[in-house]
């Protein structure tokens, strides 16, 4: 270090001293109560509800904002079931269009993306029709959506599956008349680890170093101009140890904590006043 | 920073001429401070904020406990004062003549969120906070004129005497400011302000010192013009400040982002106003024509349809637009008043069965054409369709002859 | 905000964080992302050995929550949790701290809530570089103390007296008093009317 020698602590005047947290010395706060203690909170929240977190920049976090939106968003819910899906779900999205004859559009797809919160929240059904490939982007709070159905719930090894753009159409092809497969109360939800096969190169991302664990052996696909270039690529896969970094974007269990509480007093006053038995705070793999 | 904010904020609604200082006795127009974002304080104003350390000043704790007690009391004192002064006075909902101008809001950009209307478009709003804004001052024409340089351009413009209203928005702990700064407060008989704001005003449109502005000031549907500082970039390069293209990308050395050649060989110098990298944004910038979509009276909060200046968090002015297809024609003369309110409550009608009551909705007032979240899915019919009187193209396109 | 996130949320930490990383450059190391977390290892590292260190004051604001978090993981999870091992794996460079992590530190914390560390800011010292041609090069350090709570050392602040007896704090008392009762006065006269 820099310092020459150990030096003992000496008195310094108080002035020199500034603290941003007063020092907690001996248990003084009680911890938080954990999650067994809170009745009726869900521990998946996160992911069956990506839209009630807080934005990753936290310059846009506004706690009066969040709550107007946050009101808004259960209203909506009050009106239209919308159901727990995954990115991986496969899902069918029933909407009215004014310039169709049936007036109703509906489409099935299966969801690879589900991304930005609170009213913006979107999320991606992409399927193939007649050997084009179709993805639909959709507002999760969109008036027009007359029905969310999930037909199968299910997730996949990863969180965006951007990559079936350049998979083998198999992997990306759902038949719209699909029945809907009931998932048991109460039972995790299941990973489908299926690895796809991509289409030979050229592809829109450089699969071959992304950390995608869906797409099964890229490297042997990859052409040797990519393969010679790999030494220059940030590989970075010591991210995953900044603790600081996850903590900046991620969600805290405070705020999960009291989301939730919000949605079930939100429920519980709609029920009081004999509108609808409709639930908006639940979980497939709960018994509750 | 605040400081800065105060002071330029000061220098009236045409906020664009922030920071220039013009020397009125001699007859040069001189540009005094800096051309377009000013990021120091002014030297003549009394400072605002006091650097007095909390800790060591020989105060014990059960002291500084009744200095908080005191403080907390004296905010509400005032905070009630100043609604009942502005109860009693007196203000109309009717016409605007073309030539009056109306006092504006002080309001916190705080995020922007989509809305959709009846016909389920998207509309991309920004939600705006009017918080705890008072009158703190009202300066007439002649002592403007006489006191100020701004005043010099301002008081006596084209549209006629201007009064200067000053608007003051959310209460702050006055222990962080100077008595000088707290004194304007304390005259108007108001809680310490964290921004003040000017607004030129005219002589019909005048409201009371120390009266509380609310955000119905303004009406669901009109439009409304917004100036504040824009996002702050820092130091940025040609291609991200000016829009330059860059140079290409291979078989260039170092120069993918420079922004090439600055000037001809004849005159070795650079033209001023030469476009070069430099401090990006912070600039006052006025947005006009925008509508208000829906207002939150329980929350103070104005939704507005597009995008203002600015980022998250910044204060910015809100005024009457003045474009003349979107003047407000009718509505509260000076400002919106608490004795108004009972106008509004005998309008409404009777709630219906299977509607949500509305003790468990916020107070809200909305613009007929935006699509309310308590009701059910938009539905389409056949009327919505859209009627495209298209040409038939069985036949051939033939010009129509003018008779 | 993945959809499959690696462990569940954890409470916040009781420490401000900035919004951007800061950069961290030693000797010996290329500064880049990589070379952050290696500084800060080191740091986290040492301030679990020591309890007690002293730091440039940059990097002890950098290291703070990261020792906060590593701490917090501990307290709620657990050594048996997969993500708290290999996180202490990777964190502390020296095998045995994990032990004193799991043993001593993290439960001096069991009924705690965050903050665990505190940071106190001690006068910038001046300090000789090096002498070049009879001119002697000094630098000026601002230096920062970060401290794990219960640590066995004496406290770097010490306790701030009552000083109630000085005759200027029983004048503003007295005033202070009176205010109050002014205002008491005019809030009620405007209540009863």
């Amino acid at each position: 270090m820099f310092r020459p020698a150990a030096r003992e602590v000496v008195r310094i005047p108080s002035r020199f001293f500034s603290c941003k947290s007063e020092p907690v010395r001996a248990a003084t706060s009680k911890k938080q109560a954990t999650k067994e203690e809170i009745a009726g909170l869900i521990p998946a929240f996160p992911e069956i509800y990506p839209d009630f977190l807080q934005s990753p920049v936290w310059n846009r976090r506004n706690a009066l904002k969040e709550e107007l939106e946050r009101q808004d968003m259960l209203e909506r819910r009050m009106n239209i079931d919308i159901p727990e899906f995954y990115v991986g779900s496969i899902v069918a999205v029933t909407s009215s269009d004014k310039n169709l004859g049936s007036k109703d559009h509906r489409f099935v797809g299966i969801c690879i993306r589900r991304e930005k919160e609170g009213l913006l929240h979107q999320f991606t059904l992409r399927n193939t029709i007649e050997n084009i490939g179709v993805e639909v982007l959709y507002d999760l709070y969109n008036p027009t959506i007359k029905k969310i159905e999930t037909l199968k719930l299910e997730k996949r090894l990863d969180s965006d599956l951007g990559y079936l753009v350049d998979a083998l159409p198999e992997y990306s092809t759902f038949d719209f008349h699909m029945e809907p497969q009931a998932h048991p109360a109460g039972t995790p939800i299941p990973v489908n680890e299926l690895k796809v096969k991509l289409k030979n190169p050229p592809w829109t991302r450089r699969w071959e170093i992304s950390s995608c664990r869906g797409i099964e052996d890229t490297w042997t696909q990859a052409t040797p101009w990519y393969k010679r270039k790999l030494h220059k690529t940030l590989v970075n896969d010591y991210e995953k140890y900044d603790l600081i970094a996850n903590y900046r974007t991620s969600s805290t269990k405070e705020h999960e904590i009291y989301v939730q509480a919000q949605m079930q007093k939100f429920e519980k006053e709609r029920h009081a006043a004999g509108l609808t038995r409709r639930r908006i705070l639940k979980s497939a793999a709960s018994y509750k | 920073m605040l400081r800065s904010l105060v002071s330029s904020v000061t220098t009236g609604p045409t906020s664009e001429w922030a920071g220039r200082i013009l020397i009125a006795n001699s007859g040069l127009i001189s540009q005094q401070r800096g051309r377009r974002r000013t990021l120091t304080p002014v030297p003549w104003l009394p400072p605002v904020k006091e650097n007095i350390p909390k800790t060591g000043v020989g105060m014990s704790q059960g002291t500084k406990n009744l200095l908080e007690q005191v403080i907390e009391k004296e905010t509400l004192a005032n905070s009630t004062f100043a609604h009942q002064s502005s109860q009693e006075t007196s203000v109309t909902i009717g016409d605007i003549p073309e030539t009056s101008r109306r006092v504006g809001l002080v309001v916190r950009k705080i995020g922007m969120l989509p809305q959709w209307t009846n016909e389920g478009t998207r509309i991309l709003c920004t939600v705006l906070e009017v918080n705890e804004n008072h009158v703190v001052s009202i300066t007439s024409p002649e002592m403007w004129y006489k006191s100020s340089a701004v005043g010099k351009r301002k008081a006596f413009n084209r549209h006629g005497p201007m009064w200067r209203v000053t608007v003051g928005a959310g209460n702050d702990d006055p222990t962080k400011y100077t008595l000088a700064y707290r004194r304007q407060f304390a005259k108007a008989g108001i809680p310490t302000k964290e921004k003040l704001g000017c607004f030129l005003v005219t002589e019909d449109a005048l409201p009371t010192a120390g009266q509380a502005l609310d955000a119905r000031h303004f009406g669901v549907g009109q439009y409304i013009t917004a100036t504040g500082k824009t996002i702050d970039w820092g130091f940025q390069g040609g291609m991200h400040r000016w829009g330059m293209r860059g140079q290409p990308t291979r078989r260039t050395t170092k120069s993918h982002r420079r922004i090439g050649s600055v000037g001809s060989v004849g005159d070795a110098r650079i033209w001023p106003g030469k476009r070069m990298p430099g401090h990006m944004g912070y600039e006052w910038r006025t947005v006009s024509g925008l509508e208000i979509v829906r207002i939150n009276v329980d929350k103070q909060v104005i939704y507005v349809k597009g995008s203002v200046p600015g980022d998250i968090g910044e204060t910015l002015l809100l005024k009457d637009c003045l474009q003349e297809e979107k003047r407000l024609k009718s509505g509260p003369m000076p400002t919106w008043a608490p004795s108004l309110e009972t106008i509004d409550e005998e309008q409404e009608t009777e709630p219906e069965e299977g509607v949500v009551p509305k003790s468990l909705l916020f107070n809200e007032k909305f613009s007929p054409k935006l699509f309310r979240f308590t009701s059910p899915s938009i539905v389409f019919t056949d009327a919505d369709a859209k009627k495209t009187a298209g040409r038939d193209k069985t036949k051939a396109k033939i010009a129509k002859v003018k008779k | 905000m993945s959809a499959h996130r690696v462990a569940a949320s954890l409470p916040r930490i009781g420490v401000t964080i900035g919004h951007v990383p800061q950069k961290l450059k030693t000797g010996g190391i290329e500064p880049s992302r990589r070379a952050r977390l290696e500084v800060l290892r080191r740091i986290v590292t040492r301030t679990v050995r020591e309890e007690r260190v002293e730091l440039k004051w940059n990097r002890a604001v950098e290291a703070r929550p990261y020792v906060e978090r590593l701490i917090q993981l501990g307290v709620e999870r657990g050594p048996l949790d997969e993500y708290t091992a290999e996180m202490m794996e990777w964190w502390l460079l020296e095998k045995d701290l994990i032990t004193k992590m799991h043993e001593v530190i993290v439960p001096r914390f069991q009924n705690n809530a965050s903050p665990f560390t505190s940071l106190f800011r001690l006068p910038p010292q001046r300090l000789q570089q090096f002498i070049q041609n009879k001119r002697e090069v000094w630098k000026r350090y601002d230096i920062g103390v970060l401290e794990i709570h219960g640590n066995p050392f004496p406290p770097v602040q010490e306790e701030s007296s009552e000083q109630s007896d000085s005759i200027l704090d029983i004048l503003l008392a007295d005033a202070l008093r009176n205010h109050q009762m002014d205002l008491q006065e005019r809030l009620n006269s405007e209540k009863s009317k």
